[in-house]
């Protein structure tokens, strides 16, 4: 081997250190694309889970229990209408009941108020209106100074969102034939 | 020339250009890595090869083949994985050839991207691929040295080498 022969295989060798880089770089990028695809995938199927729990456990009525309660309706501190507060007690206990027919007359005479637009979500999630319920649910989730806001938090969206799916399901049942073959 | 906008837009001429030009050097690299290191894998695989063996074919062919650019021995009429893959195979089938372990594989010698004439411009050794790892192995315990005295270091070695057996580096 002649001095040119070694000068060329140093300059291919300094080659072959930027190559071994670059691999090294690759091998990386390699790495984290397969943590980052196994979190994502972790991820989903925990979330995918915790739908199924929901989906399973949660119970329509007792979701629109939980709302009612969250309503903040004071009698004694209300000083606008005695009326409308007692109107919208009536709303309440109409909801605690599972009126929600009965609630939803009532609320139409009412005027506009935070108290109705609560009631109004909670009363058209109740009927399975989910146009007009998600209108309300817009209404106040815009609305940062309204007095239900922060009630909108992320447990509430995830649960009312299930709801929302779970009624697809429930019409789909409604409509499976498959006991006629059994009459 | 759109070199930033994606890897994929990097043809083979532009990475003639840049490594001539000795610029964006990383950026090509990964370019060809990433374009030609499975096609040569499949290759030495097929060929009773290991994926250890297809890693050090492919990085000593790209290292050639990038060296071969630098000394304008290449220009960009030919596609460079046709030189990659070329080289590849005939450094593996060398290999293969001192181990006594060759079968010949007629289908793979008219693969797409061999061109067996472009051997005949390029420097080339039969026992190439094991040149290399020999001098690999004396250039990595030389290597903090400046690059004249490691030159002159690694000349000095290998005319020993050449007049005795294999003597032991001591650096």
């Amino acid at each position: 081997m002649d001095i040119n022969e070694v000068k060329d295989r140093v300059n291919i060798e300094q080659n072959r250190e930027v190559i071994d880089t670059v691999q090294q770089q690759l091998l990386r990028e390699k790495l984290f694309k397969v943590t980052i695809s196994i979190t994502i995938k972790t991820i989903a199927i925990f979330l995918l889970l915790i739908f199924f729990y929901l989906a399973n456990t949660l119970q329509v009525d007792q979701f629109i229990l939980d709302g009612v309660n969250k309503a903040y309706i004071d009698l004694e501190g209300n000083d606008k209408s005695r009326l409308i507060t007692f109107s919208l007690e009536g709303v309440a206990s109409d909801l605690k009941e599972g009126n929600y027919s009965s609630a939803r007359k009532i609320l139409k005479e009412l005027p506009s108020s935070h108290h109705k637009d609560w009631f109004v979500l909670l009363t058209h999630l109740g009927l399975n209106d989910f146009d007009t319920s998600e209108e309300y649910l817009t209404k106040i989730y815009d609305q940062t100074d309204h007095v239900y806001h922060n009630e909108l938090d992320y447990e509430f969206c995830l649960k009312y969102r299930v709801i929302h799916v779970k009624s697809f399901y429930d019409e789909e049942a409604k409509t499976y034939l498959g006991k006629i073959g059994y009459e | 020339m759109s070199f930033f906008s994606t890897q994929s837009s990097l043809s083979s001429k532009d990475i003639v250009h840049f490594v001539s030009q000795n610029i964006h050097l990383k950026k090509c690299v990964r370019t060809l890595y990433k374009e030609n290191y499975t096609l040569v894998e499949v290759m030495v695989l097929k060929m009773y090869g290991t994926k250890l063996d297809a890693e050090d074919v492919f990085r000593y062919a790209l290292s050639k083949v990038i060296w071969l650019i630098q000394e304008g021995k290449i220009d960009d009429e030919i596609e460079l994985r046709t030189y990659i893959y070329t080289l590849s195979r005939k450094l593996w089938v060398n290999t293969l050839k001192k181990k006594n372990n060759y079968t010949y594989y007629t289908s793979d010698s008219y693969h797409e991207n061999f061109n067996a004439q472009l051997l005949e411009d390029i420097p080339f050794k039969e026992d190439d691929l094991y040149l290399h790892k020999e001098f690999s192995e004396t250039y990595k315990n030389c290597k903090p040295l400046e690059k004249r005295m490691l030159i002159n270091k690694l000349f000095q070695y290998w005319k020993t080498k050449t007049s005795s057996s294999l003597p032991k580096m001591s650096v």
